[in-house]
């Protein structure tokens, strides 16, 4: 243990900041996403070039979490401000985004992403309307189809890790193996689900998401439980490294007003 | 054509005919909310909305006071406070038909309409549910790819809304708006049949003659009414100079979850 005190979504967050890399052209959506960007922005990544959905480039938070793509929070400090038909219809759609960070309210073993409802039993070919309803597929579609690779950040409770979503919003690997190649995606696909406990890569042929890493206040067994298929374990997993007391400062500079602190 | 000089914003919104394809901007995009509640005031029903791309308050407030058949839109969020409730217990209900969409198909399908085009083809969505919903995009074969290449691509077919309505910084006196960097709301007015925009104030003089000022304006060709509506985005922000009311929307979000606390607040907005 490093002594340092954290919670899970702090973890969460500086693990998918570890993701991304220097100088990468890299879109963010709202909330635990742009705050696990920027993390990797004020840490390990200086160089990053960060954008919305909404078109705000070059931006840092002020004053807090944005609650949106396009809020003054995040706007208001932009090197350029363009449209959502520039940012995912141009950018993202031809290909010249690095990485993408979404959000999922479901996501299943190929990595395919639901955001849009959750049924009681099956929807059936005519579309009847969920149980719960959702925000919707949004720009995280378009995420999903044409950044480069994407990271995928859920909470790990086992209702949200499926053998199969029940409605595909954003496309992962879909089927698995090469399904996903056979739709002429730009994008690459998820190359990682982070959650709160610990991080799934997918196989590199079957495409199914294994356990890569877990973190040191979790085990094996505990994400397991947590996960609605039969959680492999990849070539090599380990224990994934504590933040440090660097990390750590650089994600609360940027999380200032501790929206990653008030939950577990 | 244009109606002469600014018009009042109940004869703006008197000229929405019941049963249009209304489009409008997602919260942060201009939304023109003055202009909404005077929509709600004259009872308007049977609007198909379509969101620009997303949907947010304006929608969940005309899915409260019965005004709308159809919507489709790429989400549907109140800020953080999640899904609209009025939205969530018209679903429920069954009263409501939702269109499934994403940011770029919204886009997409004015992009087609602007150009006068039949459709706009379209990388991803492929693989999805989001296309079992949606029986009015097809999928071909990429008559340009080779033979042993199928490239499959979804086609999203044009779409020329009724009528655009949204909420801008400046007009003038010739109805040229001035939409600054919000450039899909030139899209937007494009590929509408009649644009209809809200205003914080009046230019003096005209914005396109202003070499600072015409790259961000919206010729009046494309403006077929102009009314003035200082603070007309209300509650929702409007650039820098009017920030959200987070009061307002917070306590909307609580009391929307009941009939007669949405009831009472829309009572209080309409006022």
């Amino acid at each position: 243990m490093s002594g340092l005190d954290y919670t899970r979504q702090e973890m969460m967050a500086i693990a998918t900041g570890r993701e991304i890399r220097d100088g990468e052209l890299a879109i963010f959506g709202v909330g635990l996403s742009m705050l696990a960007g920027f993390f990797a922005q004020a840490h390990h990544a200086p160089n990053v070039r960060t954008m919305t959905e909404g078109g705000v480039y070059g931006a840092t938070p002020v004053g807090g979490l944005p609650w949106g793509i396009e809020c003054n929070r995040i706007s208001s400090n932009a090197t350029s401000f363009t449209n959502a038909i520039d940012a995912l219809g141009f950018l993202v759609a031809s290909g010249r985004c690095d990485v993408g960070i979404i959000g999922a309210a479901e996501v299943d073993k190929f990595g395919n992403v639901n955001t849009t409802g959750i049924w009681e039993g099956p929807i059936g070919p005519t579309f009847r309307p969920p149980k719960t309803r959702l925000t919707g597929a949004g720009g995280a579609n378009d995420i999903a189809c044409g950044a480069k690779r994407t990271i995928i950040m859920v909470s790990h409770e086992r209702k949200r890790f499926s053998e199969k979503v029940a409605y595909i919003s954003s496309p992962g690997y879909l089927e698995g193996g090469d399904a996903r190649s056979r739709h002429g995606f730009n994008g690459g696909g998820p190359a990682a689900i982070v959650t709160t406990l610990g991080i799934l890569r997918p196989h590199p042929e079957t495409r199914e998401f294994e356990l890569a890493s877990w973190f040191s206040f979790s085990n094996i067994e505990e994400i397991k439980a947590n996960t609605g298929w039969d959680l492999k374990l990849a070539a090599g997993a380990h224990e994934a490294p504590e933040p440090t007391a660097d990390e750590l400062a650089a994600l609360r500079r940027v999380d200032e007003t501790g929206a990653l602190r008030k939950k577990g | 054509m244009r109606d002469p000089g600014p018009v009042s914003v109940n004869a703006l919104a008197g000229s929405i005919p019941d049963g249009a394809r209304l489009a409008l901007p997602a919260d942060y995009g201009g939304v023109a909310m003055a202009a909404t509640f005077a929509l709600i005031r004259r009872g308007a029903r049977r609007l198909r909305l379509f969101g620009v791309p997303t949907s947010g308050l304006q929608t969940d407030l005309l899915i409260g006071a019965g005004a709308v058949e159809t919507l489709e839109t790429a989400g549907m969020a109140l800020g953080e406070s999640g899904v609209g409730p009025r939205f969530r217990d018209a679903l429920r209900a069954g009263g409501l038909v939702v269109r499934d969409s994403t940011c770029p198909a919204q886009h997409a399908a004015l992009q087609a309409g602007e150009k006068g085009i039949p459709f706009l083809p379209l990388r991803g969505i492929l693989g999805t549910d989001l296309l079992a919903g949606r029986q009015d995009w097809p999928v071909i074969r990429n008559p340009l790819a080779g033979e042993a290449d199928p490239d499959p691509i979804v086609l999203i077919p044009a779409v020329r809304p009724d009528v655009a309505l949204f909420h801008a910084a400046l007009a003038d006196a010739a109805g040229n708006v001035w939409i600054g960097l919000r450039r899909e709301l030139a899209t937007l007015a494009h590929a509408a049949r009649r644009t209809l925009v809200t205003v914080e104030a009046l230019h003096p003089g005209n914005l396109l003659e202003d070499p600072l000022m015409a790259p961000g304006t919206l010729p009046h060709l494309y403006v077929a009414q102009v009314a003035v509506a200082p603070g007309g985005s209300w509650p929702l922000a409007f650039g820098e100079s009017h920030p959200a009311d987070d009061g307002a929307l917070a306590r909307y979000s609580e009391a929307a979850k009941t009939d007669d606390g949405f009831a009472a607040i829309l009572a209080e907005w309409l006022r």
